[in-house]
């Protein structure tokens, strides 16, 4: 169910937090411009922002959002009024600081409206394929659910501390020690927005476009051309390794690096963006676990490695707004290594997340994810992490061969889709090609600083990509640094399509044809197999057994009122939570009931359920039997389910209120 | 115009690291049969042990890495096959 306020509410908060951020700083003259710099900065403030005041034990609460947004707009515009710059009359008043004649749109504001095209394009494809079908796809955005419930609810960001946790991360997989900054934002946009599916994938999706815009507005300064910028985006929208509409908090962070990147480039313009990229930076910190922070961190600091080689001076305020913004992001690791101790934190990372353990078991973990033994030494060590942080691991990461990389493929990765395509791959070798031989040693001098740059980023993420290919690892999980491949990828490959112009103008090639066979080749070969995989229909989560059993359960639920309470008896509250409905899949009581359900009465499961508020009761042969087998062993499983159920029949406790054929039953809780 | 030492050295290191990249991938190319998938699944099997290396998801990728197709041999073990 579509919320419009949420949408205007989206724009609120991060156009003032924006507008708040750069007031000081030199910004666009174009207000177009500057209105989506604006949105970039405030989304790059939103996550640190968020993460502050969890800290400081603010509720992480809508309106505390809006006001901290609107507070010094609100400010700077009383102050205009009291100075009596504008006047009385009414269409003044209107115009605050976007007078009419600032409203006219130039030759440069008409690129950005190409972009604002290829925008909407982007947003009605993901739109269109997270709607194509009623549930959430695959796990992980069923996890981003249950954490976003978790702090529309409780409007915190750090996990309740259970009296019996063996575990971290038992209930909320994205929040705590997981940076909580995406299940945060939707988490917030849905208390204004009932229908958490559709919040979800819509934000999602419009997140990432929004980051085409983003894109567009790094590009044109990093480049210093408009025209490439717009080719760079509309490829970048094209290419199928760059963002399915998959929900995950990649969605955030990989979005982030344009302001990021933005701000940088700004600080040669105008100091005070210093300030501005460092809160970015933080942000990227908090967005996402470690593994793509690392990584865009290394691409900012390439980035100010060779802007200083090629100045010939340290870019002093680059760097440490880098560092900085590393450092202020400890707002939320600091806390997590407290809470989980340093020891406990790395063993979460190894993919070991034993809470409580004893010291010698703890030694051992700890040893063994750092590949180090107990006593080896600190070399042995930080070896030993560097390896962890470069294992070429990762459920999508493989080997990849040339045809993986030339050919795009609508059968795809639906998490981190892989593949270039054949015009855009052509146009990235002739651009490396082209760059490398036309320009020789004069590629680090600093007017081709940013040709170094992307030359170093495509080195980069092309060998992290090749973790699996190549004999050496560079980066964690090399699946997903395709997102990141594809930035250098279309950035050179807009600059080998202008390059290619340049040569063919030679031989009387008009540019617009060069351009429109370009443009063509890549909607063929690239946008094609983007747009069928986008707008296919996804799988779902391993809880269900059948294909058609998450399409029946969304029918039913979009027959009662959204986050009505209701209670799966196999523990899979993530799917509750996912449909719509509710259930507090967080609170001791509902876990420890969980743990021993099987043995529970039915009138001591009715009044628990009564007690707890919940409508209705789910029981479905299949996804129980699986999920206690599970937990109570298949024996124990056998004798007990059957026998329930007939309980459940017989009590007039529960009334069948629906009932799909070899599916499930749901049960009204009288 | 004259470079710095530091200049000097990044244009070294970008143009030898493409041509590393251009290595790499041609040796790379030797992974693509089935001794390919062999070598994949002894270092699956090496860093996660017997039953990580066994699941189904890793032989695939393995399988698919090498440029093959995974399907089952008489025996009912996951093989790698190649057209």
């Amino acid at each position: 169910m579509i919320s419009v306020l949420t949408i205007i509410l989206f724009f609120v908060y991060l156009w003032g937090l924006g507008f708040t951020t750069t007031y000081f700083l030199k910004k666009p003259e174009s207000w177009l411009e500057r209105f989506f710099l604006n949105l970039a900065v405030g989304l790059g403030v939103f996550p640190i922002l968020a993460i502050l005041l969890n800290f400081l034990h603010v509720p992480l609460d809508w309106q505390v959002f809006l006001v901290v947004s609107v507070a010094f707009p609100l400010y700077v515009l009383g102050k205009k009024i009291k100075e009596k710059q504008l006047s009385s009359s009414s269409s003044q008043w209107f115009y605050f600081n976007f007078k009419l004649n600032h409203l006219k749109l130039t030759k440069s504001d008409m690129m950005l409206v190409v972009v604002l095209l290829i925008f909407f394009f982007s947003l009605l494809m993901y739109t269109k394929g997270a709607f194509s079908y009623p549930y959430l796809e695959d796990e992980d955005p069923w996890g981003h659910a249950v954490g976003a419930k978790y702090v529309a609810l409780e409007k915190t960001a750090y996990d309740p501390v259970f009296s019996h946790q063996t575990k971290m991360d038992a209930v909320l997989s994205y929040i705590d020690p997981y940076p909580p900054a995406y299940d945060v934002l939707m988490g917030v946009l849905h208390q204004t927005s009932a229908d958490l599916s559709w919040t979800l994938k819509f934000f999602n999706a419009f997140l990432i476009s929004l980051g085409l815009i983003f894109f567009y507005l790094f590009a044109q300064l990093f480049l210093g051309n408009r025209s490439k910028a717009v080719l760079a985006t509309f490829f970048l929208a094209a290419v199928p390794a760059y963002f399915s509409h998959f929900i995950w908090a990649h969605s955030l962070v990989v979005v982030l690096f344009f302001p990021a990147m933005y701000a940088l480039i700004m600080i040669k313009e105008d100091k005070k963006w210093f300030y501005a990229a460092l809160i970015i930076v933080a942000s990227i910190w908090v967005s996402q676990n470690i593994e793509e922070p690392i990584k865009l961190t290394v691409m900012l600091l390439l980035f100010v490695l060779v802007a200083s080689i090629t100045a010939k001076r340290f870019m002093k305020k680059e760097f440490w707004a880098v560092i900085f913004g590393v450092l202020l992001s400890f707002i939320w690791w600091g806390m997590m290594i407290q809470k989980y101790t340093l020891r406990g934190f790395i063993r979460y990372f190894s993919g070991n997340n034993i809470v409580a353990a004893t010291d010698s078991s703890l030694d051992v973990g700890v040893s063994s994810s750092v590949g180090a033994t107990g006593s080896g030494s600190i070399f042995q060590k930080i070896g030993g992490i560097l390896h962890s942080l470069t294992s070429s691991g990762g459920t999508g990461s493989r080997a990849y061969s040339f045809h993986d990389f030339f050919v795009a493929s609508s059968q795809n990765q639906i998490n981190s889709p892989i593949g270039i395509g054949i015009v855009l791959s052509l146009l990235l070798l002739f651009g490396v090609f082209y760059m490398m031989w036309h320009y020789r040693s004069r590629l680090v001098e600093e007017e081709q600083m940013a040709l170094s740059v992307m030359l170093l980023w495509l080195v980069y993420t092309f060998w992290g990509v090749n973790g699996q290919t190549f004999l050496v690892s560079i980066a964690r999980g090399p699946f997903r640094m395709w997102l990141l491949l594809a930035i250098p990828v279309v950035l050179i490959a807009a600059i080998g399509t202008f390059m290619l112009i340049g040569m063919l103008k030679k031989f009387k090639v008009p540019a617009l044809i060069v351009l429109a066979v370009v443009v063509l080749g890549v909607l063929m070969t690239s946008g094609y197999q983007k747009y069928q995989l986008n707008t296919s229909m996804w799988s779902t989560s391993g809880a269900y057994s059948t294909p058609t059993e998450p399409i029946e359960y969304a029918s039913w639920f979009a027959t009662i009122p959204l986050n009505t309470p209701v209670f799966l008896y196999a523990p899979r509250d993530k799917l509750v939570i996912g449909l719509g409905g509710n259930t507090c899949a967080w609170c001791e009581d509902v876990i420890d009931f969980r743990r021993d359900i099987i043995h529970q009465d039915i009138p001591t499961l009715h009044s628990f359920l009564k007690s707890h508020g919940y409508q209705y009761f789910i029981a479905n042969g299949a996804m129980d039997s699986r999920s206690f087998k599970g937990i109570f062993g298949e024996n124990e499983t056998n004798a007990l389910l059957l026998k329930r159920y007939d309980e459940i029949q017989q009590s007039g406790l529960f009334k069948p209120v629906y009932y799909k054929k070899d599916l499930f039953v749901v049960f009204q809780v009288n | 115009m004259s470079h710095t030492t530091a200049q000097k050295i990044l244009l070294y290191l970008i143009y030898g690291l493409v041509l590393l990249m251009v290595l790499f991938s041609l040796i790379a190319i030797q992974d693509k049969s089935f001794s390919g998938y062999k070598k994949c699944v002894e270092k699956k099997c090496e860093r996660g042990g017997e039953k990580f290396c066994q699941k189904s998801r890793e032989q695939m990728n393995c399988c698919t890495g090498a440029g093959g197709k995974l399907a089952l041999d008489a025996q009912n073990k996951f093989t790698c096959v190649f057209s």
